[in-house]
């Protein structure tokens, strides 16, 4: 057993409002220099869509994640030779318009026009070449649009309903959306990194951060077409490509990164999961709807001293497993089997977990106009505005049961309290409801606790870590954020 | 101690002027400067198809000279002929006197090319080549001078044409965006 540490996530999506909130955090600490406009480390999608960059889960056009091919994990994108050959022309690359071209506004034209018969105006200017352009896509242009006929009815995962389903889905008063948050995932068996023909890309051995080398990195963007979440970006300024750093410099420091401090929602969890290494082969290899449930058996219980006895060998610090002791990630993960993984089909075995949203809390209204709770929640679930199917193919690798059981809980855990503190339900009914979803009450206590009263320290176990030594302190980092990416001449000195 | 130093200065001088006088003067006598230019007499001897193989590369100077294809052309040997740095050689014979051409193949006499010259001091060639040269240049008197550079450019304008297809369909796929066929269709749609 080798056993290592990864800073892992949880994002709620039930309790995500879609405000972008977190998209703006990370923007002004990360990516609004030059060459970095369009990216988004962190955006928020409304599904179903096509998301940003336009149908980047359509992997038959950006060839991202790993295939199974005759019992062998192979890179969509493809092999040694093809990487050599398609080295200096990548075929799968997304074009600037699937992205967006960034853009401002001529402002001081609002000041320094001269006196005239109209008001002047602030025209829109690419950020890219600065001449006037027609504005025609943005990284959230189809926000809060899920019933748009451009982006929502092209969402790669509709693709197995036939057109009346389509329409039934995308009638009024039938239509459904969530929003979706997404950063880097940091993968276990990352395919940014395997595709790197530079060797820029790195798993960080003591929390599992993915970062790329600026030093090393050769702009191939070989990790741009691999990553079949389309989370690295190349910046055409540097001539380097830069992907979501989980805020490392914060998570050093006692801090939770950017987009998951500035939650308004509060839907994003932070901490430390323990897994086996030795499994991750395994566990890529199994059949699609085994996926998820391979992936939670590789995350251990940090509670069962034969792990911890284990991961002091392999060298873990005591402090890192006291975290993985306390890890709000663990419990939804892996204790309560709520939250689940972003295609887990691209065999990536992303660390990113989400709890699928509820929708609609409530489904039958009556004449009177106030609403009224399904008594018989589960077929509630199956007649629901979300089709199961839709957030199976999400976050299952279509396999409906672990979706249904996630929901059932959920559903449980509302009931449990709404008998408690409004009397709508009775305790027989909830109980009913928790029976149905194979828990008892303190566990219902403990998913709502933690799910709508969680204080700072519960939703962010932030494992202790040795800052990054070494490092040049001979620029300003306002100067530095200003000229180029992280790139630094001298390597990191690191250690626990 | 500066005397000494001024000293040792000036015979190190004297060593490198010695070994230049040593080094130039092996230069000179080497037989590589100006070869024996082959009499008229001995030309009449010549192999005009041993001189063919000799001009176009088909087989080595002794003195391992490159073969004059590499600059010249003759009649229409050769699928693209031959270089076109030098003057076409077809009416050569018409042009020069027997011993002029002698005297241009050895590099010495009154006759001395300045750019055959540098080209061939170190790797002269022998006087039976000369002869074999200069019998294939006459028996080539009066063929027409092709010229087949067109060829050339022909060729490389076709790979080109053909390159820019073969990867033009290859990588068809590239940089083809998304995004607005999806807005195109839709709109085709309301209208």
């Amino acid at each position: 057993m080798k056993i290592r540490s990864q800073t892992a996530m949880v994002f709620h999506l039930d309790k995500c409002i879609g405000c972008h909130t977190c998209s703006i955090a990370c923007k002004n600490i990360w990516t609004d220099r030059q060459g970095a406009e369009y990216m988004w480390w962190n955006n928020v999608e409304t599904k179903p869509g096509t998301g940003f960059p336009t149908l980047w889960e359509d992997q038959e056009k950006y060839k991202g994640g790993w295939e199974l091919k005759n019992g062998k994990v192979e890179l969509k994108l493809q092999n040694r030779l093809q990487t050599f050959a398609n080295l200096f022309s990548n075929p799968a690359m997304p074009t600037m318009d699937d992205y967006y071209e960034p853009w401002t506004y001529k402002y001081g034209d609002l000041f320094n026009s001269p006196l005239g018969d109209d008001q002047p105006t602030a025209r829109p200017i690419s950020r890219i070449d600065g001449q006037p352009i027609d504005i025609e896509s943005g990284p959230n242009w189809d926000d809060d649009l899920g019933g748009s006929n451009v982006y929502a009815v092209n969402d790669p995962l509709l693709d197995d309903m036939s057109e009346e389903e389509k329409q039934r889905l995308f009638s009024i008063e039938q239509l459904f959306y969530f929003y979706m948050p997404r950063i880097c995932n940091h993968c276990l068996n990352a395919g940014c990194v395997a595709a790197c023909p530079s060797g820029a890309i790195y798993k960080r051995a003591e929390d599992g951060i993915v970062l790329i080398n600026q030093d090393k990195c050769r702009g191939w963007r070989m990790c741009v077409s691999a990553c079949p979440y389309k989370k690295t970006f190349y910046n055409w300024s540097t001539g380097k490509s830069e992907k979501c750093i989980l805020c490392y410099p914060r998570l050093e420091s006692g801090q939770a990164p950017a987009c998951f401090h500035s939650c308004v929602g509060r839907i994003r969890y932070l901490g430390v999961l323990l897994y086996d290494a030795d499994q991750i082969e395994a566990a890529v290899k199994v059949p699609d709807e085994q996926l998820v449930q391979r992936q939670r058996e590789m995350i251990l219980d940090p509670h069962d001293p034969k792990v911890v006895a284990a991961a002091k060998e392999s060298g873990i610090p005591d402090g890192v497993i006291t975290a993985a002791q306390r890890s709000p990630v663990y419990r939804y993960v892996k204790e309560w089997e709520l939250a689940l993984p972003l295609h887990p089909e691209y065999r990536t075995l992303p660390m990113l977990f989400y709890v699928p949203p509820l929708l609609p809390v409530l489904n039958a209204t009556q004449s009177s106009g106030t609403q009224l709770v399904e008594t018989d929640l589960f077929s509630s679930l199956e007649n629901a505005r979300v089709p199961v199917r839709y957030m199976s193919r999400t976050l299952a690798a279509g396999n409906d049961e672990l979706v249904i059981k996630s929901y059932q809980k959920m559903i449980a855990v509302r009931l449990y309290k709404r008998a408690q503190t409004v009397g709508d339900v009775t305790a027989e009914e909830a109980n009913a409801a928790l029976a149905k979803a194979g828990m008892g009450a303190e566990e219902a206590e403990a998913i709502y606790h933690l799910t709508s009263l969680p204080s700072y320290q519960e939703r962010f176990m932030i494992p202790p870590a040795s800052r990054e030594g070494d490092i040049e302190e001979t620029y300003d980092p306002q100067q530095r954020k200003a000229e180029a990416g992280f790139g630094r001449s001298q390597g990191a000195h690191r250690g626990l | 101690m500066t005397n000494k130093k001024g000293k040792s200065k000036g015979s190190m001088t004297l060593f490198i002027v010695l070994l230049f006088a040593v080094v130039l003067s092996g230069c000179a006598s080497a037989p590589g400067k100006g070869a024996i230019p082959v009499s008229t007499k001995a030309i009449e001897a010549g192999d005009a198809e041993n001189g063919r193989k000799l001009f176009m590369g088909y087989a080595h100077f002794e003195n391992e000279g490159p073969p004059c294809m590499g600059c010249h052309s003759v009649g229409d040997n050769g699928l693209l002929g031959g270089g076109s740095m030098g003057p076409n050689l077809t009416d050569i014979s018409e042009r020069l006197t027997l011993d002029e051409m002698a005297f241009l193949l050895a590099n010495s006499g009154s006759e001395i090319s300045p750019v055959m010259q540098p080209i061939y001091t170190a790797h002269p060639l022998t006087v039976r080549e000369q002869a074999d040269l200069i019998a294939f240049m006459i028996s080539s008197e009066g063929q027409s001078e092709t010229d087949k550079e067109m060829i050339v450019v022909g060729i490389s304008l076709a790979g080109t044409v053909g390159a820019a297809i073969a990867l033009g369909f290859l990588y068809r796929g590239r940089l083809r965006g998304v995004r607005r066929p999806l807005v195109n269709e839709a709109q085709k749609e309301l209208l």
